[in-house]
């Protein structure tokens, strides 16, 4: 038997285009993957890096602003500040005592 | 100095030295106004109105949000001896009715009732407490008064409402157990059980509860005579230092408060301050 060698058999036209498409989609669709992660990783970053470094954020919790103890016992003991006493001069004009 | 103006307000004798006559009626109407917002025995007063309200946060005046801050301070300054919240240990130790109509009372004592000072607190003219904590201002009020009406005076004089005596310019004073001093500046007051006392249950109580305890304190001290910068400054600290017993003195000599301790026996101790002051004067003179 004998015949015309034949060339290989290539896909259909529409066949082969729609893999290569197909192909080309996923990587566009990896590359959008790609760049959005990469978009919202540099902005976190970024993100920190601004509040660890701009002045205006704050770095810690805010907490109340705390003074010394002593100034605090100072000024709750200013409440109990003494009066001055001498020596009886005269006859004592009133009585000091439990009521 | 003016003729004294006598007059009886708070359930205690009042003496203004110094006052012309409308000063002194001045000076009597504020105490007449304190007592018709403080007394604990009159339903109609504003303390016993907050009282009873059921309300954790209360709206009250301007002169009663005043005590009540006064009050948190002097609890502050004492570590909270001084406490505006025992009034239910007051009454549990038989203390229920005006000192006048006190009677022996055989029943027991109520269980003893512990501070509630930590449940208090005040928002501007708001008192916030926990429900069901009830006040008594009674440990202030009084000395503020005589403060206050002594600011009324224009010059010197003095007021002195059972006992607590505050002064503008040198006043001769009689001390608790006798002796007298001279008050060249400030306040004199005196706290102890002497005259404010009664039965119960067969045993003497009294009106000083210690809140550590929430029961009459028991202090070897009958009467404490403290001289403060102000008669509240006197009176908290005199209040202290006989709940603190035998740390009393050495407390007040922390704060630079001259102090006289008066014993059941009539044995009389001064503390360095109250020694200092009158030696350093004697050795001046």
């Amino acid at each position: 038997m004998t015949g015309v060698p034949q060339p290989p058999t290539r896909s259909p036209a529409r066949g082969a285009g729609g893999s290569r498409l197909a192909a080309a989609r996923r990587r566009a669709q990896r590359a959008k993957v790609v760049v959005t992660a990469g978009g919202v990783a540099i902005f976190g970053v970024a993100l920190v890096l601004a509040r660890a470094s701009y002045a205006s954020h704050a770095k810690h919790p805010v907490q109340p602003l705390t003074v010394p103890r002593t100034f605090v016992d100072t000024v709750h003991d200013d409440l109990l500040r003494a009066g001055i006493v001498a020596p009886p001069q005269a006859p004592p004009q009133v009585e000091t005592a439990t009521s | 100095m003016t003729q004294a103006a006598r007059f009886r307000a708070m359930g205690c004798d009042v003496v203004v030295g110094g006052a012309s006559d409308a000063q002194g009626r001045a000076i009597a109407g504020l105490f007449v106004e304190r007592d018709r917002i403080f007394s604990r025995f009159r339903p109609d007063s504003e303390l016993c109105a907050v009282n009873r309200s059921p309300a954790p946060a209360v709206r009250v005046s301007a002169a009663f949000a005043a005590a009540v801050g006064v009050a948190l301070a002097a609890a502050r300054a004492t570590g909270g001896l001084v406490d505006p919240t025992l009034l239910d240990a007051l009454e549990h130790a038989g203390y229920d009715v005006d000192f006048a109509r006190l009677r022996p009372d055989p029943r027991p004592c109520g269980v003893p009732v512990p501070s509630a000072l930590s449940a208090v607190s005040l928002a501007g003219p708001v008192v916030v407490r926990r429900p069901g904590v009830r006040l008594d201002l009674a440990g202030v009020v009084k000395a503020q008064a005589v403060d206050d009406g002594l600011a009324r005076l224009p010059g010197e004089g003095f007021v002195s409402a059972g006992g607590d005596v505050a002064s503008r310019g040198p006043l001769e004073v009689a001390l608790p157990a006798g002796g007298s001093v001279r008050l060249e500046r400030g306040a004199l007051a005196t706290s102890g059980v002497v005259s404010r006392h009664w039965l119960r249950g067969g045993a003497r109580r009294h009106h000083l509860i210690d809140p550590r305890t929430g029961a009459p304190a028991n202090s070897p001290w009958e009467q404490v005579t403290v001289c403060g910068a102000t008669c509240l400054a006197a009176d908290v600290a005199a209040k202290a230092a006989f709940l603190l017993g035998d740390g009393g003195p050495r407390w007040l000599d922390g704060r630079g408060l001259p102090g006289r301790f008066v014993r059941a026996d009539g044995t009389v101790v001064a503390n360095a301050a109250w020694s200092g002051a009158i030696h350093r004067a004697t050795a001046c003179a």
